[in-house]
């Protein structure tokens, strides 16, 4: 049965075409599946082997042989980006896991039991963000040694927080939403109803901040390599190559430039990546577009 | 010749018509009242006056204000018009407002804006707008901030820059919906005041035919874009021709057929708690504080007392309304009777027992016989579930007692109980209108059979005509399973509808109590006989229509084209 008065809302546009259309979502996409992929494809071939040192072909510049040319002692440059993808993305995801698995808990915590727990939640968190992850980076180097392990941990701490904040922050509203008084009428508890209302309608945020975590783990981990906190030689890293390239930037520019343009190009990819998602996935702005 | 005059305006909003032929006059001096549902082009029609069309409209047609044609003229054109020729009072005085100048300094924008004359002396002005709409700068301080005012006062300051350069048409779209009955009743009587003081015409858009009744010379009603009928006020009411025109009326004065109490345990399988004697739920000097900010470091935070020493009770098979208006505890009460909140004092009784020394299961069973329908029909539902599990969300309750099959047979027995199709289960609420989720909310809330329903504001959100269905369904309801209802509502005329007893409520405070005919007849107690007068009444006002129409029958043309009425 229908009532004459009643019109049907419209519906939005479903999410693939609005995806299609959406500039920035598009070309962020399409970046981070090309580094995705230059990674992937690293495990299985590349175009010499990565990391292995031949002095008498050093520093030659960008050829057939060696598209990007070699370093001073003699590794194929475009090997060591391709390989040097792969610590990036394993560094900041792993980083980003930390930071979900144990912020995202710890903020929808807080908001579940307010009073005296969540404050000393919060105010925990709070304390942690305090510190940089360089901060943490050293830190930890002077209890475990310098590795690429030291270098998820440290960034995973520093992505803690953020987690724990955006959650809290998007959980307290909907704490007070009417669907969720409408389940306490249910009897449904603080864990159930936060695992059935509270985190599934938060999920568009978590995803969009994930991705900024991403591309700022990136550079972070970048960062790390380069101070000598993060990945230790040989293992490939872009911030430790911009680090030797240090010395010869009057010498090859393009040593320091190419692992430059390779963390620049990435973390815009992934920005945009985030922010097309945050547009595509708000239901307010869905309506517009 | 007409002050505005629109001919046959159609107006397209990215290729979709949202208007189509409107036409409207409205002469120097007079009041047209524009009533229609949401939806019906009713703001559009002001916003295509005021040039201020969203972004992918087209409008064709023609708009003229004292024979200038508006539609195509340029932006820089119409800004000199907005403000000294057309203004405009909007329905939410809070974002009509910048919330970072004070209310003074955006009355005095309005002079320097168009007369560019000096500080001081657009300052002075602005003090006299102020004091013309009840503002007088000695008791209101014009370097106030929009937050500091109340919504009747920052309505009033809108009022103020509407008016400012005495306007020869004042539009006002929905200017009291946002109110209180008692402060939309005082903004009403204003603009009528301001209005003829300066002869000015007056555009007011309303849901609300009562409001039209008091306040308007001339009537229109539009529906889906159109006009469907037009026409002195007097005679509109006495007879509309057109059926839209009738429903509308008849919805907003609509009483629901209610029978008589069904005796206890007369329906068989339906509602049995209600066969045990005694009030299901009271209440017993109920007391709800929120705790201040901290004053200082040692000293002690102030309390504001929402909920203060509240008695009530519900008994099976029983309406009890509670009115009051926005911020005097109602919604906190309910929460509290309904056990998402603790009381700070007194005690909750469910069928004798109190609430705070319940069990878990004690408190699952006052969740099973106790449910809830809320205000607003679209927060109420997580937009991420379908139909039939958010209307199956409380039998979590009845977990381990029902099967899979008896969870389906009960959601479509509810959903066909309140009106759907027992396929709706499987759509997502953004599918549902506004009424259609109002009915969803109430599946849910009888899915577990309970004794009482707490309605809190159920049709406020409501259209007329939805919210006469909606109380024709509750009524039906409460007759068919012998429910009890607790009825909150600031909108007497409904709760005059639907309930046995009511009780009045002013600052946490129950005022006055009893049945609801006697209380809202003949009231005792001040305030409550505030709220009545203010309340607006559609027979009352057509009266008053007549009797101020006799006397200045050779007044205003208006009310002369009208001796017949």
């Amino acid at each position: 049965m229908t009532h004459p008065a009643d019109i049907a809302p419209r519906v939005p546009r479903p999410f693939v075409a609005r995806a299609l259309a959406h500039p920035s979502f598009l070309l962020g996409g399409a970046i981070a599946l090309v580094v995705a992929a230059m990674a992937l494809l690293s495990f299985v071939w590349t175009p010499h082997e990565a990391g292995a040192i031949e002095i008498a072909r050093k520093l030659r510049p960008p050829s057939t042989e060696h598209w990007f040319g070699t370093d001073q002692f003699g590794r194929d440059v475009l090997s060591m980006i391709m390989r040097g993808a792969v610590t990036s993305m394993a560094v900041s995801f792993v980083a980003v896991g930390i930071g979900v698995g144990l912020g995202v808990p710890l903020g929808l915590l807080a908001a579940a039991r307010r009073g005296v727990l969540g404050e000393a939640v919060m105010r925990a968190n709070d304390f942690v963000f305090a510190f940089p992850a360089l901060i943490i980076a050293i830190m930890l180097r002077d209890v475990f040694g310098p590795g690429a392990v030291n270098a998820m941990v440290a960034i995973g701490i520093f992505n803690v927080p953020v987690f724990a904040r955006l959650a809290y922050g998007a959980a307290l509203p909907l704490w007070t939403r009417e669907f969720v008084m409408a389940a306490r009428v249910a009897g449904k508890g603080g864990a159930l109803i936060t695992l059935e209302h509270i985190l599934p309608n938060m999920l568009n945020l978590l995803i969009v901040q994930a991705t900024v975590q991403l591309s700022l783990g990136i550079l972070a981990e970048a960062a790390l390599s380069y101070v000598g906190l993060g990945v230790q030689p040989p293992q490939p890293s872009w911030g430790r190559m911009l680090n030797e390239a240090q010395t010869l930037m009057a010498l090859a520019p393009r040593l320091a430039l190419i692992p430059g343009t390779a963390i620049v190009l990435t973390v815009l990819g992934l920005n945009l990546l985030g922010d097309g998602l945050r547009d595509l996935l708000d239901p307010r702005l869905a309506r517009e577009r | 010749m007409a002050l505005l005059d629109i001919r046959n305006l159609d107006l397209n909003i990215y290729g979709v018509p949202v208007l189509r032929g409107v036409s409207l006059s409205i002469a120097a001096g007079e009041t047209l009242g524009l009533v229609g549902e949401s939806g019906s082009g009713k703001s559009m029609t002001a916003l295509a006056t005021m040039q201020l069309l969203p972004r992918g409209a087209s409008a064709r047609g023609s708009i003229r204000l004292d024979g200038e044609e508006l539609i195509g003229r340029d932006e820089r054109a119409m800004c000199a018009l907005r403000g000294r020729d057309i203004s405009m009072v909007f329905q939410e005085p809070m974002t009509a407002l910048n919330p970072l100048k004070t209310v003074g300094a955006q009355v005095s924008e309005v002079f320097r804006l168009h007369l560019g004359a000096p500080r001081a002396e657009c300052d002075a002005w602005a003090s006299q707008v102020l004091e013309r709409v009840g503002l007088p700068p000695a008791r209101y301080a014009p370097d106030r901030y929009p937050h500091e005012l109340s919504g009747g006062q920052r309505q009033r300051v809108v009022i103020a820059m509407a008016v400012a350069l005495k306007p020869k048409l004042l539009i006002a779209d929905e200017p009291t919906t946002a109110l209180d009955v008692t402060t939309q009743a005082q903004i009403l009587t204003l603009m009528r005041a301001l209005v003829a003081e300066d002869g000015a015409s007056l555009l007011l858009i309303t849901h609300d035919l009562a409001v039209v009744a008091e306040t308007a010379d001339r009537v229109a009603v539009m529906r889906r874009g159109e006009v469907v009928e037009e026409g002195e006020t007097a005679a509109f009411f006495g007879g509309m021709t057109h059926p839209y025109s009738r429903a509308l009326l008849e919805a907003s004065t609509h009483v629901p057929q209610r029978r008589p109490r069904v005796a206890p345990g007369t329906v068989p399988g339906t509602a049995p708690a209600a066969r045990e004697g005694g009030p299901i739920l009271v209440a017993d000097g109920v007391v709800r504080e929120y705790r201040g900010r901290r004053a200082g470091w040692f000293r002690p935070a102030g309390c504001h007392r929402a909920v203060d020493a509240v008695t009530l009770s519900v008994a099976p098979g029983e309406s009890v309304g509670l009115v009051g208006e926005s911020g005097c505890g109602k919604s906190t009460l309910a929460r509290t009777l309904l056990a998402l909140e603790a009381p700070q004092g007194g005690r909750i009784l469910f069928r004798g027992r109190d609430v705070s020394s319940l069990d878990a299961a004690g408190i699952a069973r006052l969740r099973r016989d106790v449910q809830v329908v809320f205000q607003d029909p679209y927060g109420s539902f997580d937009p991420r579930h379908k139909a039939g599990r958010l209307v199956a969300e409380p039998l979590h309750l009845l977990r381990g007692e029902i099967d899979a099959a008896e969870r389906d047979r009960r959601i479509a027995r509810v959903l066909s109980d309140v009106g759907l199709r027992p396929e709706d289960a499987e759509k997502y609420p953004h599918e549902f209108s506004g009424g259609q989720r109002q009915r969803l909310a109430i599946a849910r809330a009888l899915i577990t059979r309970p004794a009482l329903i707490v309605l809190d504001e159920p049709v406020s959100a409501l259209d007329v005509s939805i919210r006469a269905q909606v109380l024709d369904l509750l009524a039906e309801l409460q007759a068919r399973h012998a429910l009890a209802y607790l009825f909150i509502s600031h909108d007497l005329a409904v709760v005059r509808a639907i309930t046995d007893r009511v009780l009045v409520m002013r600052a946490g405070i129950i005022v006055e109590q009893g049945p609801t005919a006697a209380v809202l007849d003949a009231p005792q107690h001040d305030y409550t006989r505030t709220l009545v007068a203010a309340s607006p009444d559609l027979a009352r006002a057509l009266a008053e229509r007549r009797t101020r129409a006799m006397p200045a029958a050779n007044g205003r043309s208006a009310d002369a084209a009208v001796p017949s009425a």
